[in-house]
């Protein structure tokens, strides 16, 4: 009997000291994702409803920006941070891609895509 | 009687007032189908096998059924007597026709011989499905038809709509012997001489209106056969560019993709948002999509060794890009400076200078040098399509073709990443690394190319 409890302490203690850092991790990561749901370099939850000159600030300048009309400059519907540029590799060459932040009429960022380049056309 | 005599062929017979055609109602090959008319569709319904008998008269046979003939219901000399088709009767006088030149030989009446000459062929309304009746002659332009010279079997369906809607040029049609068809004009120039010039996109890149000339000035529409017709799809035939829309490197590019040609149609006969953005998409599938279902009928076509579809559209790319040329010097691509060299194709233009006894590419000014840009020699075709899609001959080109469409349905293909590169053969300086693993159809003692050799001559 006193063998059996003891046997029980180690394995929760085991378990504990497994258990509780996985747990942390999982609790780690899920977090992280919540933030970062679309692209690991990029916080969503920051980016959606921040300005364009908030998000250059924080993540630099801007790889693309999309223009609705080439002639007025301050039509920027879109604009985008390169995730993943084209590579050749055994297999070909591979698409890039664009973490694509879309704007309203403002200049406010109301939603998140990763794109393929209009230069993979 | 007078006779104006039509060489014996396949036509497509067109109303001069509706500019419809005549047409056997939903390709019904069953006796006494009306025969109406319809908007232009090519399809085998609207043509029509012109021939003429012993007496003078012509007999009209559907090209659906070489037994079914243009007919005049209930025959006589009445007004108001439909056209249909009924089985072969020869010598039926309402199977038999007079076909007389009006309008200085532009247009002709069609008269039914069981009319004695006093009614002819007309139709009755201007829509789709109108009747088509006999009618006393007046002179009036509905009762007018001018017979179009059809190809049967050869031009694909979608492809004659091009050109009867006047999108392309007969001279854009190139064609191989064995069924391969390419349009050579660009997907971009044929929506912007369709009217429309901007497509929709509600919500990616490019939004909302994606200029057709800026992003499809490279893709060609072409067809093989699927037995049941053709199949379509888009190549991608590219120059260097620097207009930063699409890529600007130059390549040849060649999904084994179904395209859905019908959404053009409908695009250009309704050109609103959705069916623009309908559009689109079917374009970005067929182009850029991962992980999409390919076409057997073009696997088919391009894994068969003997087939000349690839030569085409090297050939048509070399002449393509030499029609480029500025005063005879057509410059190397940007990515031949810019990548890091192997060997392989400055020494295969070295040995072709030798070769050709003359400067074909100068070193110097990384530059091919053209003594004729209309005509090619077979050097500066060989150094045009090694500078721009990596292949030192046209049977290499070829072979890498197949090599893509014959790993569709390899063992690897379940693998996505070995799918996809699959899924289009792309053919481009630095479109992949030089392993010797996977890219066999750049060495020239290689099988692959000894195939193509053995088909096709030493190219």
């Amino acid at each position: 009997m006193q063998a059996d409890n003891t046997k029980n302490r180690k394995t929760r203690k085991i378990l504990l000291a497994v258990g509780i850092p996985l747990l942390c991790l999982l609790a780690a990561v899920s977090v992280f994702f919540y933030f970062h749901p679309t692209h690991y370099r990029f916080n969503d939850r920051f980016v959606i409803g921040s300005t364009m000159e908030e998000i250059r600030a924080r993540y630099g300048d801007f790889d693309k920006i999309g223009y609705i009309s080439e002639e007025d400059p301050s039509s920027i519907y879109c604009v985008s941070y390169l995730v993943q540029p084209r590579q050749r590799g055994f297999l070909g060459t591979s698409k890039s891609k664009y973490y694509a932040i879309f704007l309203d009429e403002n200049g406010i960022a109301t939603r998140v895509e990763v794109v393929v380049g209009s230069e993979n056309i | 009687m007078d006779y104006w005599y039509l060489d014996i062929g396949f036509y497509f017979i067109k109303n001069v007032e509706t500019g419809k055609y005549l047409d056997v109602y939903n390709g019904n090959t069953s006796w006494f189908t009306p025969v109406n008319q319809y908007t232009f569709n090519g399809q085998t319904n609207q043509k029509w096998r012109v021939a003429r008998g012993l007496d003078g008269h012509y007999r009209i046979n559907s090209a659906l059924d070489q037994n079914l003939f243009l007919n005049v219901s209930n025959g006589g000399d009445t007004e108001g007597r439909n056209a249909e088709i009924s089985g072969n009767y020869p010598s039926s006088d309402a199977q038999n026709f007079e076909i007389i030149p009006t309008d200085a030989y532009t247009s002709f009446r069609i008269v039914p011989q069981c009319s004695n000459r006093s009614l002819c062929l007309g139709v009755s309304g201007s829509g789709d499905n109108a009747s088509v009746q006999t009618m006393e002659f007046t002179g009036d332009d509905s009762q007018k038809w001018v017979f179009e010279e059809a190809l049967i079997g050869k031009t694909p369906a979608k492809f004659d709509v091009f050109l009867h809607e006047g999108w392309i040029d007969s001279i854009d049609i190139k064609r191989t012997s064995d069924g391969f068809f390419l349009c050579f004009k660009s997907l971009g120039d044929i929506l912007l001489e369709a009217g429309v010039p901007t497509l929709y996109n509600a919500s990616g890149e490019n939004y909302p209106t994606p200029a057709v000339d800026k992003f499809y000035d490279d893709w060609y529409p072409f067809a093989v056969e699927d037995g049941n017709g053709h199949v379509y799809g888009l190549v991608k035939m590219r120059e260097q560019e620097t207009d930063g829309y699409d890529g600007d490197n130059p390549s040849v590019s060649i999904p084994f993709i179904n395209f859905e040609i019908d959404k053009l149609f409908s695009c250009v006969a309704a050109p609103n948002n959705a069916n623009k953005q309908a559009l689109y998409d079917e374009i970005d599938r067929v182009i850029l999509d991962d992980d999409i279902t390919y076409s057997s009928a073009m696997r088919d076509y391009f894994s068969n060794p003997a087939s000349d579809g690839s030569y085409l559209i090297a050939e048509q790319y070399v002449e393509f890009l030499a029609s480029t040329a500025v005063n005879g010097s057509l410059p190397a691509p940007d990515l031949y400076f810019e990548l890091p060299q192997n060997d392989r194709i400055p020494t295969a233009l070295l040995e072709l200078n030798q070769k050709a006894g003359y400067t074909v590419f100068s070193f110097d000014d990384g530059a091919i040098l053209l003594q004729n840009s209309n005509v090619l020699t077979s050097y500066e075709k060989a150094a045009i399509l090694m500078l721009h899609t990596n292949n030192v001959t046209f049977n290499s080109f070829a072979a890498e073709v197949k090599f893509h469409s014959d790993k569709l349905a390899g063992l690897l293909s379940i693998l996505s990443p070995y799918y996809n590169h699959a899924l289009r053969a792309d053919m481009g300086i630095g479109e992949e690394y030089e392993s010797g693993f996977f890219d066999k159809y750049y060495g020239l003692e290689s099988s692959m190319i000894q195939e193509q050799i053995r088909y096709h001559g030493e190219f």
